[in-house]
């Protein structure tokens, strides 16, 4: 029985049903293996491709002026893909004698069946250059880094330091840890599911991506120039610890930074955690009387004082029924605010903080983020502690008044300071002046416009008056030549666990300057020295011979302007005469009748302030006739003789006794009279 | 009966596909075949046994009568029953990644379900010739499928879902073309639908497959593994594919490389041209196949022809939809080219049924 024709037809049509469905995953296959080939491929090879990481060589740490403190070496590990090593043998024969390392250890690590084996770390340059030259394939080196640092403890406390993966754990390394550390590369191996390499595997190399450098505003002769005035100090005082910081007051950026005992970030091991924390900004100690700085510019941009405004201090103030003394022992009598503030009067302050009030006192110490955080670009800093405002007595805010009661770290206060120094400008002290690409492009740089906290003028004020406490208060020691510095003393009772402890202090100053257009401030601060303790003894100079130096290496031009010689202006004309005294920057006072200049006073080639008034004589009216001058004080007769144009010789100091030529002698303008002075009191008339 | 020469495309067809089928599992094979087995040829000496073995039965069974054949095809069917009851008793059944599908000692396995195909095409051939109400639903349709439920029940409970599949589909085929009526054949298709949905549903296995072809990136390392690997082994491949033998997807990445999904690993090495060339080889394969059908003297030899070629055609293409991601994952082997020794066998068995089939064509 033959098969039917429906039977043959539905046989047909199962065929045009099988003919469609090849024909469908013929173009699905299609579809798969060509138009979403490429990225299938690639993912499977990405799944397939295992990394191993090659660390990036971290960025520089470079002072502003050049130097190089912290910086990434490169050497070279040597690694192999075994799979890919055509002879284990003879490749492990060729690099031992290059490595100076045993054959066989060399050829079993080249045979085992992984995908990658380091075979040695660190080599040296010329074995990097031979194994290179052996041209071995499957043996590549892969640059490693690890830090040096080639100014050794140089700004270790604020360089902090990095752990031994190369993430920064202290310091600016730990703050700009992602700038510093940059993109790790790595050497990829196409591998099998077991983790054992493809033979003849593709092996990408990714090269690591260098981080980019920090340019610090600190200098380097500025930072050693701090490290030693703070040595110094140690070894005069005796102390347990001394702090420099030097931050230039225009934009409040650290120049320097100085804790002594210091610590090297190389070995930062060896280190306890205590001995590697960064004091001035991790730490907060009570101001002492640098606190008063504030205070005064406070009071000044509320208006509650003037540098007239009278104060009387008896020696002590009751408030809240408790006796507040002065360091004086009885007081500083009658005195107006600028006294108050040079020496340093503990009662004009308890008057000047109750009249300032709690709200406005607690108003400034947040505008001079004695209250919250700097924003320092350090990593740990500690927070002032201050009495809560709602809690605050009387008492508290004279005491607070002049830097008792509260706590805040060095930071705060030479930030504060710099603040009152740029003419009331607050900014954000910082240790970042820009960051680096590796191809030398700046990438980011430290703005910070700053914001007004207190008026220009109170400022103004406040740096006056800051000026007077060098000038003629407390903080004298602190005189440099060349320059009028402004500042303020300190000397707090030691706080250990909580409590003021008789007999340890700590003794500060801060001070800045040129006081006329401020640039540098300096906060020294010494922790329980050993025998004078008072700010104004053992700070104060350090702060005076550190600034000279730190003044010189930083250029900055003096405030003080020094004498120059008076030309010669015999002979000339009075016109000539006027114009090359106003060239010279003097004022001329011409005296007399005459063609020419006959005489001058002070004579030619003295050394004289610039602005001064120089007599210039005429005519032939040059004779004067000598006066008495026994009995005047050496000013009231170096005066008479100046007005008629004479010079004086004296020796001794007091009373005038001799005079050589005697009174009535006639003399040409311009000559000398030689004095002797002895007497300290007048002699009498007889 | 006029004696003719075999049919020769059809021959030629599928001893490339054997041919080439050796070669794809020697390279998918040896990586594993030397890591686990120590023996790069392992596979590749055991599918060459099988080979051997099932082309002596090809050649054997083209000279043989197929008449002779269906005589004994009721006894074939009852010594497959018992087989396929056998596998499925602990310690008698082999138990591999649990499914119990095979018999036999140490390497030298054999799958009853492989044979079941075989068996039930000689007697759906032999049944459905003789079947004079083929479109009354009772004896055309329900009767059958009653039949094939038994042995398919038996081989899903194995599990192995996809051999049931490939030994259904064989079947509707032949019911088609017995002359079923069509819309009883559409109805009972469609009924089956909720049916594959409820055996999906009471598997988990098979629930994560299901999940898992809707969107494999949901659980890349897991359900999802497979068919990504697929994926990127028949990307990696592009027009001319990465060469034969340097495929990446062979090192333990695509599992069942050398079975169910050497489809993957002729894409990657091979290309496009290469996996065009088998979905064209088994088309070859089918359009000779079902022109044996049509010529065949009588009603037994077009039945089992459509029967024979129907088995290596569904198979096949079942096995390239899931390999390209268009189903979810059955696992059935590519005919004629997958290792495995039952499957191949009884491919070669049915091809000389077939090739003996052609031989007493009527016209050319």
């Amino acid at each position: 029985m033959p098969p039917t024709s429906k039977q043959r037809r539905r046989i047909f049509a199962a065929l045009v049903l099988v003919f469609i469905i090849c024909g469908a995953l013929l173009a699905r296959t299609a579809f798969v293996m060509l138009v979403r080939g490429p990225s299938l491929a690639e993912s499977g090879r990405s799944v397939r491709i295992r990394r191993v990481p090659v660390g990036a060589p971290r960025g520089q740490v470079v002072t502003s002026d050049g130097a190089v403190l912290a910086a990434s070496k490169t050497t070279y590990a040597l690694y192999a893909v075994p799979a890919q090593v055509k002879s284990p043998p003879l490749a492990a024969e060729a690099l031992a004698s290059v490595l100076g390392s045993s054959r066989e250890r060399l050829q079993k690590l080249l045979s085992r069946r992984v995908a990658i084996v380091w075979l040695t770390r660190k080599l040296t340059d010329a074995q990097a250059t031979e194994v290179r030259a052996l041209h071995l394939q499957g043996v590549d080196l892969a640059p490693q880094t690890t830090q040096v640092f080639p100014y050794g403890s140089l700004a270790g406390a604020t360089l902090g330091f990095t752990g031994i993966d190369n993430q920064g754990l202290e310091g600016l390394e730990r703050t700009y840890d992602k700038v510093l550390q940059g993109k790790n590369g790595s050497i990829g191996i196409e591998m099998d599911a077991r983790n054992g390499p493809l033979p003849e595997p593709r092996v990408t190399y990714t090269p690591p991506t260098p981080g980019d450098s920090v340019v610090l505003t600190l200098r380097a002769d500025v930072q050693r120039i701090a490290e030693e005035a703070a040595a110094t100090a140690m070894a005069d005082t005796g102390a347990k610890q001394v702090q420099v910081i030097v931050m230039d007051t225009r934009t409040s950026s650290i120049l320097g930074l100085a804790i002594d005992p210091s610590y090297s970030p190389a070995k930062f091991g060896d280190y306890s955690a205590s001995q590697r924390r960064n004091t001035v900004v991790s730490d907060v100690l009570p101001p002492g009387s640098t606190f008063k700085a504030l205070t005064t510019a406070s009071a000044l941009a509320a208006g509650v004082v003037t540098p007239q405004s009278p104060f009387f201090d008896p020696g002590f103030v009751r408030v809240d029924g408790i006796p507040v003394h002065c360091w004086k022992a009885g007081g500083h009598g009658s005195i107006d605010f600028s006294d108050v503030v040079a020496k340093s009067c503990n009662v004009g302050f308890v008057e000047v903080g109750l009249k300032l009030g709690v709200e406005r006192f607690y108003q400034y110490l947040k505008a001079f983020h004695v209250i919250g955080l700097t924003g320092i670009d350090l990593p740990g800093e500690a927070r002032a502690i201050v009495p809560p405002q709602g809690l605050v007595k009387p008492i508290d805010l004279a005491t607070m008044a002049f830097g008792q009661t509260l706590a805040l770290s060095p930071l705060e206060l030479i930030s504060a300071i710099s603040a009152i120094a740029d003419g009331g400008i607050w900014h954000t002290p910082h240790v970042m002046k820009e960051i680096v690409s590796p191809a030398g492009k700046v990438v980011r740089r430290w703005t910070d416009n700053g914001s007004r906290i207190v008026p220009e003028a109170a400022a103004q004020v406040a740096v006056n008056l800051l000026e007077g406490v060098v000038q003629r208060g407390s903080g004298r020691p602190a005189q440099i030549p060349g320059y009028q510095l402004a500042g303020k003393t300190g000397t707090a009772q030691a706080v250990i666990n909580g409590r003021y402890v008789e007999g340890k202090y700590i003794s500060s100053f801060v001070g800045f300057g040129p006081a006329a257009s401020p640039q540098v401030a300096m906060l020294v601060e010494i922790f329980e020295p050993v025998g004078p303790y008072y700010g104004g003894q053992i700070a104060a100079p350090v702060v005076g011979r550190a600034m000279t130096q730190v003044m010189a290496a930083l250029d900055v031009p003096s405030d003080v302007t020094p004498p120059a010689p008076l030309p010669d202006l015999a002979g000339q004309t009075s016109a000539q005469a006027q114009k090359a005294l106003k060239d010279a920057g003097m004022r001329a006072t011409v005296l007399g009748e005459g063609q020419r200049v006959t005489a001058q006073f002070p004579p030619a080639g003295a050394a004289v302030t610039p602005g001064a008034r120089v007599l210039v004589y005429l005519g032939a009216g040059g004779q004067v006739t000598v006066p008495q001058l026994v009995g005047l004080t050496v000013s009231q007769a170096a005066l008479t003789l100046s007005k008629l144009g004479l010079v004086m010789h004296v020796s001794g100091d007091g009373y005038v006794v001799e005079q050589e030529p005697k009174e009535g002698a006639k003399l040409p303008r311009g000559a000398a009279v030689a004095v002797v002075a002895k007497e300290k009191t007048p002699p009498h008339n007889t | 009966m006029a004696k003719r020469a075999i049919d020769t495309t059809l021959l030629a067809a599928v001893l490339t596909l054997l041919g080439f089928g050796i070669v794809m599992v020697f390279s998918a094979s040896s990586v594993e075949a030397a890591v686990v087995n120590h023996n790069a040829y392992y596979y590749l000496e055991r599918q060459m046994i099988w080979a051997g073995l099932g082309l002596f039965l090809m050649f054997a069974l083209s000279r043989i009568d197929y008449h002779i054949l269906l005589r004994y095809a009721e006894p074939i069917a009852w010594g497959t029953f018992g087989l396929l009851v056998l596998v499925l008793v602990p310690h008698i059944g082999k138990d591999i990644n649990g499914a119990r599908r095979w018999l036999g000692f140490g390497s030298l396995l054999f799958q009853p379900s492989e044979m079941a195909k075989f068996s039930l095409v000689l007697l759906f051939a032999k049944r459905l010739a003789t079947e004079r109400r083929i479109t009354n639903f009772a004896h055309g349709i329900l009767v059958p499928l009653a039949i094939l439920g038994v042995f398919a029940g038996l081989i899903i409970y194995e599990p192995d879902l996809g051999t049931a599949l490939a030994l259904s589909g064989t079947v509707m085929a032949m019911l088609f073309t017995a002359g079923a009526s069509g819309v009883q054949l559409g109805a009972v298709l469609l009924s089956l639908v909720p049916a594959v949905g409820v055996l999906i549903a009471m598997a988990p296995y098979r629930m994560r497959r299901f999940l898992a072809f809707l969107d494999p990136k949901q659980d890349p390392l897991g359900s999802g593994y497979h068919i990504i690997q697929s994926l990127y082994a028949l990307g990696s491949g592009g027009l001319f594919g990465v060469g034969l033998g340097q495929g990446a997807l062979k090192y333990f990445y695509l599992p069942e490389q050398h079975t169910d999904f050497i489809f993957a690993i002729i894409g990657e090495e091979l290309g496009l041209l290469g996996a065009a060339a088998v979905i064209a080889l088994f088309f070859v394969v089918t359009v000779r196949g079902l022109r044996v059908a049509m010529l065949a003297p009588d009603r037994f030899g077009a039945l089992l022809a459509t029967g024979l070629t129907a088995m290596i055609a569904v198979q096949a293409l079942l096995n390239i939809a899931v390999v390209t991601a268009s189903m979810p994952i059955t696992g059935v082997p590519l005919p004629l080219i997958s290792y495995g020794g039952s499957s191949l066998l009884f491919a070669l068995a049915g091809i000389g049924v077939l090739l003996n089939v052609s031989r007493q064509r009527v016209s050319a």
